[in-house]
């Protein structure tokens, strides 16, 4: 048990008022040694005065704030710490590539991404999880935790629209320090959606694989390709000077030394494909503790003089003001 | 003028009066009056005109006998008056006030029957700008009496009763003592022994207020005016029961201690009734 604010404790003499003071509300009566001696009276006295005095000792134990000593609880999951690194340039609102000639427009690439994803988590309860939103500027989502509520609703906000632009050096660069805080537990990744690729700094790169590789960071990258995109995967070969950049940066990831693996999703299925080959390979034991506070006895004590605050009241309402 | 509330009662002293000056009561000085005092022959008291005929004739030295008379005298008549804190209770109406009533009608009596009359009134001692030495102005008086109507002192003691004696006349006299009695019983002792010299009429003001008319239930915070002291009172049947009981007994204990000192109280609750006086005198005072 700690107090919060240990200085309050010297209103404590405060609690004596009741029994220093005389009241001065009451009625003239020509002469008290005359009044009979009565026992009951002097005991609920004694109680009004004392319930006064508990009042306003527990409002100042209140204000003190005494905590209960924290808890520390060790918890072991199987699964992985994961960060999405999430696109939110306009074109995550277009829809899916799939098939160019079949007449009909499919799903739209960040709600199927939310949908997803969104279903990818509920599927990985023990899994720590952080978010990272980008366009063009990283915008830190929610720190790797395992509080689902936390997670989805930071997948909620970072699948929303925002301006055209994707810069992937800066969401992965912010992805990577989420990882600074949180004990490692083996198996760490990275899951970059995005539906593009931008061109990377040598500056960027040279942090990005520093970090990566320092961190031991797994690497996913999941294309949600337009239509008339370039596929990554494609065999054609572009003299050095016109490379695509989506090529470009594939061969960096793939340059740097880590599990990095590279995906192409051109519809719902194959998005929900790729994360369930990471869901596979991602299942190592973690183990991690969940800080639990203590209890806060200043609630009780409120709702304590609370109650009492109650039982004065009816003390004063049947007070004899004249007869 | 005369106020409203003065109103004034028949009252007699069952003590022959040695005051020289002519009144309404029975006095030991010879003089003209009514009152048969005895026989002397006309050589010793040449008054001609109350020469006793019948008992010149049966005396046997054949001397002319003269009748001889009382006069009729005045008597000093005080209003002592407690001015402390308690008296400030009120329950239909101020103690004070009943007092000022009470005190103004005996100062309208006694200027009735021309009388003497003073004025003390003491709180933890005689205060003397409320105290007037015995006169025959009215008036004065009743101006005097009237500023007891915005005396409001609280926290103060009757302790100066013990003074009082000191105010009073030499001469044997008829003392109301208008007062609530609320006070240790060996003071009210102490002052009646050191007004052993004179007549005393307690007044006792009880309010019904203090003892019938109680709350009949919750709680009241009762402040002792002249100590500041307070209780409070969890008020219900059976404490009611017991300020009765408490009341009665202070009452019987006042009753004994009033007997040994050969006096009866008048008691006055929260109306005055100048009629009850003219009884009282009737009942205990008459010759």
């Amino acid at each position: 048990m700690t107090l919060l604010h240990p200085w309050v404790l010297l209103l404590l003499p405060l609690t004596l008022i009741p029994f220093w003071f005389k009241s001065h509300q009451g009625q003239i009566y020509s002469w008290l040694p005359i009044i009979p001696v009565d026992r009951l009276s002097d005991i609920a006295n004694y109680v009004l005065k004392t319930m006064i005095a508990v009042t306003i000792l527990s409002l100042i134990l209140a204000l003190a704030s005494p905590q209960g000593a924290s808890t520390k609880v060790l918890k072991v999951g199987k699964g992985a710490q994961t960060v999405f690194v999430i696109d939110r340039s306009v074109s995550m609102d277009h829809p899916f590539a799939g098939q160019s000639n079949s007449g009909r427009a499919a799903e739209i690439k960040s709600a199927a991404a939310r949908r997803l994803i969104t279903r990818f988590i509920d599927s990985r309860p023990d899994d720590m999880m952080g978010v990272v939103g980008f366009t063009n500027s990283s915008l830190y989502g929610m720190k790797i935790t395992t509080n689902i509520d936390a997670i989805h609703s930071a997948i909620n906000a970072a699948t929303g629209p925002a301006i055209n632009q994707t810069n992937i050096g800066a969401g992965v660069t912010q992805a990577v320090t989420l990882f600074d805080d949180i004990q490692s537990s083996g198996s760490r990744a990275i899951i970059l959606l995005s539906d593009g690729a931008g061109k990377l700094s040598p500056r960027v790169k040279r942090t990005i694989t520093e970090e990566l590789s320092g961190k031991k960071l797994n690497f996913y990258w999941i294309v949600l390709r337009e239509p008339d995109d370039i596929s990554i995967f494609t065999k054609q070969t572009y003299p050095d000077d016109s490379v695509p950049d989506a090529i470009a940066l594939d061969k960096f990831f793939k340059s740097i030394k880590i599990k990095y693996k590279a995906f192409e999703a051109d519809n719902p299925a194959t998005l929900q494909s790729a994360l369930q080959y990471i869901d596979s390979k991602e299942k190592n034991i973690i183990q991690y503790s969940v800080n639990i506070p203590g209890h806060d006895y200043s609630r009780d004590l409120i709702i304590f003089s609370l109650i009492l605050g109650v039982f004065i009241l009816i003390f004063k309402n049947l007070k004899v003001y004249s007869w | 003028m005369i106020p409203a509330y003065a109103k004034p009662f028949t009252y007699q002293i069952p003590w022959k009066s040695s005051s020289v000056h002519s009144g309404d009561h029975r006095g030991s000085q010879r003089g003209l009056g009514f009152e048969y005092r005895g026989n002397l022959s006309l050589v010793d008291h040449p008054d001609v005109r109350r020469i006793d005929l019948r008992q010149t004739l049966r005396d046997p030295y054949e001397q002319i006998q003269v009748k001889l008379f009382n006069q009729d005298n005045t008597t000093p008549i005080f209003a002592v008056c407690d001015c402390s804190s308690s008296m400030q209770f009120k329950g239909r109406t101020r103690k004070l006030d009943i007092a000022k009533e009470i005190a103004a009608s005996i100062a309208y009596s006694a200027f009735e029957m021309s009388d003497l009359f003073s004025f003390i009134a003491y709180n933890e001692q005689v205060i003397e700008e409320l105290t007037l030495p015995l006169s025959h102005h009215v008036h004065q008086s009743f101006e005097l009496i009237e500023q007891l109507t915005n005396y409001q002192k609280l926290r103060i003691s009757a302790e100066g009763i013990l003074e009082v004696p000191q105010y009073l006349s030499q001469h044997k006299g008829l003392v109301f003592w208008i007062s609530d009695f609320h006070m240790p019983i060996h003071l009210i002792e102490q002052a009646f022994n050191a007004m052993s010299a004179h007549q005393i009429v307690p007044i006792v003001l009880w309010d019904e207020h203090e003892y019938k008319k109680l709350p009949k239930f919750g709680f009241g915070n009762m402040i002792d005016p002249e100590t500041g002291l307070s209780r409070s009172i969890f008020f219900r049947e059976a404490v009611r029961v017991q300020f009765e009981q408490a009341f009665v007994e202070r009452k019987q204990t006042l009753e004994a201690l009033f007997a040994r000192f050969d006096t009866q109280a008048l008691y006055v609750s929260d109306r005055f009734d100048a009629d009850a006086v003219s009884h009282y005198f009737e009942e205990y005072m008459s010759l």
